[in-house]
């Protein structure tokens, strides 16, 4: 393996423009991440405990653990078609250099394995071997059962690797393997078929018959050179351009056209986020996230009226309608970054341009609203804390991530994988984290001197004030936007 | 050719314009005029600051100190300049998730012309297209490096500006369509529009412009206008500095 392909992966963190952010966001997400794997390892160390306390007559905690391992690893497979990137678009660069096609496949798919799916499971899966496995099986069972698990893991990532490159273009295909997986576990919940008893006995054998493990041992040798075929037969430069091509899209908007040139402008930001892969989620997950509150409401102490739930109310309530406008709102000039120049030197005025980012997430978020409204199912209560919060998102959180956003400068790779993290991702989460902290003062505050609903009451008053004050905010936000503006513009201009 | 008129009005003014990155001084203009109608090359090895010019020109960078005047105003002041100013310096120019068709639309909306007058002056630049992109129905990120390249300039040009900056225009660009630009930048030369072209093909640049600046790091080290003899000079300067 070329180690200065990896010192270049390294370098291009270190050097990337927003590094200082991202330090201090990777720091809050790693410390996340730290207190998930801690849990883990607790749940890994007492999991033997707790299986053991009400077993089936005949049948030990690693029995009830193989049972489930089916689905587990039918679940990570339909989570890695979603989530897992695909790496080969990083080695575009090298394609052209003197660097064996070989190890540019060997790189990219060891690449692939980096990620906290392959991680996290062995904070469960470790203790639990020491405490569980070795305590009821031989050793010599024990490690052949653990290393059947992770060549596992293994072989699902790269079978969702190949499988992505080879078959799950879309996203339509992904949910219909997703599909299959809800159609297992129906037909295990109305015992229709049992995988657990066949998932029970695929992973007892390992333990009865050690010898089995070479077995899934060599499946994902061989999945891996599969990979590598694949990869060899693919690498070349027409296969690596991202993106969609043209012949697939032919939206236009006439009804945008008559609102001159705020309409212009939408359109063309509608148009970039239909066409590029990472955009698009910025316009429909504002849909998924509608249906956020069904988590919360149906639980039954949501109604206690304690200070905390009320808090929880808002917090979910901001979430419902405000979804939109915290994913493109805070990205809204580095998802512009490829075309920044034309922008800044096009006549375009730049109130209107601003303006336009504006009633885009006002639009988009009141259609999320009209949506929203089925929530009046659970009580007016629900449903007036959700128009006050709508009204609070349109009047306050609209402008607060547009001043966000101005501090965004580094150049957004517009085809990268959805779910990068690159320019936008750990920062949104704690520029939200921000905003329910900065929220909770006004919050609080009226709610303690007031009480009753003047908590919500006071926030969707001071959302009003900002959308009937929405030119004067925006000439503020203009100025920043005009301080600002070269340092994105040469931020962008890095790659 | 319009022989270079000292009475003629200014276009650009450069006021003890610099431009640094940390210590390094990459651009110092203490004084320079391009008068309106006037055709301008400018030339200069790599890293000599024609680019950073040409973007201070377009109010992308800012200057460490001094200003660049358009029509006598500030460009950092007002934005009066944008409706006369077409310009391409590189891709953050073009927006790659459109077709050609719809880009150019874009830019007419912006300068408020109607579809069909928009498509007819497109329709001109035909030739200059060669029937490699017009009607093909591809985006312009699937177009080639010089097909990309063709969408951007006569992207600057449909709004038939008075003022048009181009850097490096001709690389990527096949022969013939180096030699459409050229007529093309001729024809615009002698409609009286400004033309600031950069490149670091000596040829073409002398043939287009009337007046040659040479940049050296940063700095003017010749200006002067354009005769028979402009070329055999400037490959000597060259010549020299490669040594």
């Amino acid at each position: 393996m070329t180690l200065w392909l990896f010192q270049h992966q390294w370098k291009s963190i270190r050097r990337s423009g927003d590094f200082q952010t991202k330090v201090a966001a990777n720091i809050i997400f790693g410390l996340l991440m730290l207190l998930v794997a801690l849990e883990f390892l607790l749940l890994g160390f007492f999991l033997d405990r707790i299986l053991s306390r009400n077993l089936p007559p005949g049948s030990d905690s690693v029995d009830l653990v193989d049972g489930v391992l089916i689905f587990y690893f039918g679940i990570d497979f339909v989570l890695r078609l979603v989530f897992q990137k695909l790496r080969s678009i990083t080695a575009r660069q090298y394609v052209l250099q003197r660097v064996s096609r070989k190890e540019i496949a060997h790189f990219v798919l060891v690449k692939t394995l980096g990620t906290a799916v392959n991680f996290l499971p062995l904070f469960i899966l470790i203790p639990f071997f020491f405490t569980g496995v070795l305590r009821i099986h031989p050793f010599l069972a024990s490690i052949a059962w653990l290393v059947s698990i992770l060549s596992l893991l293994l072989f699902n990532t790269y079978l969702a690797n190949y499988s992505k490159m080879r078959f799950f273009t879309n996203p339509i295909k992904t949910l219909l393997a997703a599909g299959v997986l809800v159609a297992v576990v129906l037909l295990e919940q109305f015992q229709v078929l049992t995988f657990t008893s066949f998932s029970a006995l695929l992973f007892g054998s390992v333990l009865h018959h050690p010898f089995l493990v070479f077995a899934p041992l060599l499946a994902s040798a061989a999945l891996y050179g599969i990979n590598v075929r694949f990869l060899l037969d693919h690498l070349y430069l027409e296969d690596l351009v991202a993106g969609g091509k043209a012949k697939s899209f032919r939206e236009h908007f006439p009804l945008l056209s008559g609102f001159g040139e705020i309409g212009t402008l939408i359109s063309l930001d509608l148009k970039l986020m239909l066409r590029n892969k990472r955009a698009r989620i910025s316009l429909w997950m504002p849909f998924v996230m509608v249906f956020y509150g069904l988590l919360f409401y149906r639980m039954d102490h949501f109604n206690d009226g304690s200070a905390f739930m009320e808090f929880m109310l808002m917090f979910v309530g901001t979430f419902i309608t405000g979804f939109f406008i915290m994913s493109y709102g805070l990205t809204t000039f580095c998802y512009e970054s490829r075309h920044f120049g034309l922008i800044l030197t096009n006549r375009i005025d730049m109130f209107t341009y601003l303006k336009a980012r504006y009633y885009f997430m006002l639009l988009v978020t009141t259609l999320v609203y009209v949506l929203s409204l089925f929530y009046i199912y659970f009580g007016m209560r629900v449903f007036v804390v959700n128009s006050l919060m709508y009204l609070f998102n349109i009047g306050c959180s609209t402008f607060y991530f547009l001043y966000l956003s101005t501090f965004n400068k580094s150049k957004f790779d517009l085809s990268g994988s959805v779910f990068s993290t690159q320019g936008k991702g750990t920062n949104q989460f704690v520029a939200i984290f921000v905003l329910m902290t900065v929220v909770a003062v006004p919050f609080l505050t009226f709610q303690w001197l007031i009480g009753g609903k003047a908590g919500f009451i006071g926030l969707g008053v001071l959302g009003v004030l900002g959308f009937i004050f929405h030119n004067q905010i925006l000439a503020l936000l203009m100025k920043q936007f005009e301080r600002r503006k070269y340092i994105m513009s040469e931020g962008f201009r890095q790659s | 050719m319009i022989p270079a008129n000292p009475e003629r009005t200014s276009m650009i003014e450069a006021h003890n314009l610099t431009k640094a990155y940390g210590n390094v001084t990459v651009l110092n203009i203490p004084q320079l005029t391009i008068g309106e109608g006037e055709s301008f090359g400018l030339v200069g090895n790599n890293g000599a600051g024609k680019t950073t010019f040409f973007s201070l020109i377009v109010d992308i960078i800012k200057a460490a100190s001094g200003s660049i005047y358009s029509r006598g105003k500030d460009v950092k002041m007002s934005d009066h300049w944008k409706a006369y100013t077409g310009a391409y310096l590189d891709e953050s120019f073009l927006v790659d998730f459109l077709t050609p068709e719809e880009y150019f639309g874009f830019i007419g909306s912006l300068h408020g012309f109607a579809h069909e007058a928009m498509r007819t002056r497109v329709q001109t630049y035909a030739d200059f297209f060669g029937g490699e992109i017009l009607g093909k129905k591809k985006f312009i990120r699937e177009l080639s490096k010089g097909n990309q390249k063709k969408v951007g300039i006569v992207g600057a040009l449909l709004p038939e500006p008075a003022t048009v900056i181009l850097d490096e225009p001709f690389p990527h660009l096949d022969p013939s369509s180096v030699i459409r630009l050229k007529r093309i930048l001729r024809e615009l030369h002698d409609k009286g529009v400004t033309l600031l072209i950069s490149s670091h093909d000596l040829n073409h640049v002398t043939e287009v412009c009337e007046r040659i600046v040479v940049l050296e790091k940063g700095i003017i080290v010749n200006d002067k206008e354009t005769n028979e003899n402009t070329l055999k000079e400037l490959e000597q300067y060259f010549a020299v500095h490669a040594d």
